[in-house]
């Protein structure tokens, strides 16, 4: 059973780093408030009018994605079929954790809170698959050494 | 789905990591189908087949409720 949508195993270290050094950046730059770049085209229009027209977070989040991306479709060192069960059963359980969540936040928080929260909940439904898959690969080696023959 | 890939490793005399080689899956896999936990599809069962030198019903057997 091939899995087209995969890609190799050495794109998830590729990942790591692109999301570790942009989400790293965004934290530390938004945490201490510290000054970013700015980095100007003035060929996107400026469609909303309270956007400074700076796209620095435009291409933070662009490699925040693109890294959890990879990530999540890199194939294992030794992905077979059950490891793509593995896979769909994981993306599965974080479909609907995400939407649980999305649901409990629509009715707890309100506002400008909300509207925070939905900028961090566009990554949920990655970030639950990434913990969730590899938190059963790990399962599944550690049983494997147990019983061997 | 009842299984007896444990029984017929131990008459080829094959550990898990030997059988997962000739068939091209990880080891856990072999560990998960022989649990039980986990049914092949009919290309792993026909290699394991193969691998065993048996027709798969010998090897794999339904069991009530499937």
């Amino acid at each position: 059973m091939k899995n087209s949508l995969l890609i190799p195993n050495k794109f998830k270290v590729i990942g790591w780093i692109v999301f570790v050094l942009s989400a790293g950046t965004y934290s530390v730059t938004s945490y201490f408030d510290l000054p970013v770049p700015r980095i100007m085209l003035t060929l996107i229009p400026r469609v909303l009018s309270w956007s400074d027209g700076n796209l620095w977070d435009e291409i933070i989040l662009s490699f925040v994605i693109i890294g959890l991306l990879l990530i999540s479709f890199s194939k294992e060192k030794n992905e077979d079929e059950y490891i793509s069960l593995l896979r769909l059963k994981s993306w599965q359980w974080s479909v609907l954790v995400s939407y649980g969540v999305l649901f409990i936040a629509t009715w707890t928080i309100y506002g400008g809170m909300f509207l925070v929260f939905m900028i961090y909940n566009m990554l949920t439904v990655l970030l639950v698959f990434i913990i969730k898959f590899n938190f059963n690969f790990y399962r599944l080696r550690k049983e494997g050494i147990s019983d061997e023959k | 789905m009842k299984n007896n890939i444990r029984v017929q490793r131990a008459i080829k005399n094959i550990t898990q990591a030997e059988l997962a080689d000739l068939i091209q899956v990880s080891r856990q896999t072999i560990n998960t189908i022989e649990s039980g936990k986990y049914v092949p599809s009919t290309v792993l069962a026909l290699k394991m087949a193969r691998v065993f030198n048996k027709p798969v019903e010998e090897i794999f057997d339904l069991e009530e409720g499937d």
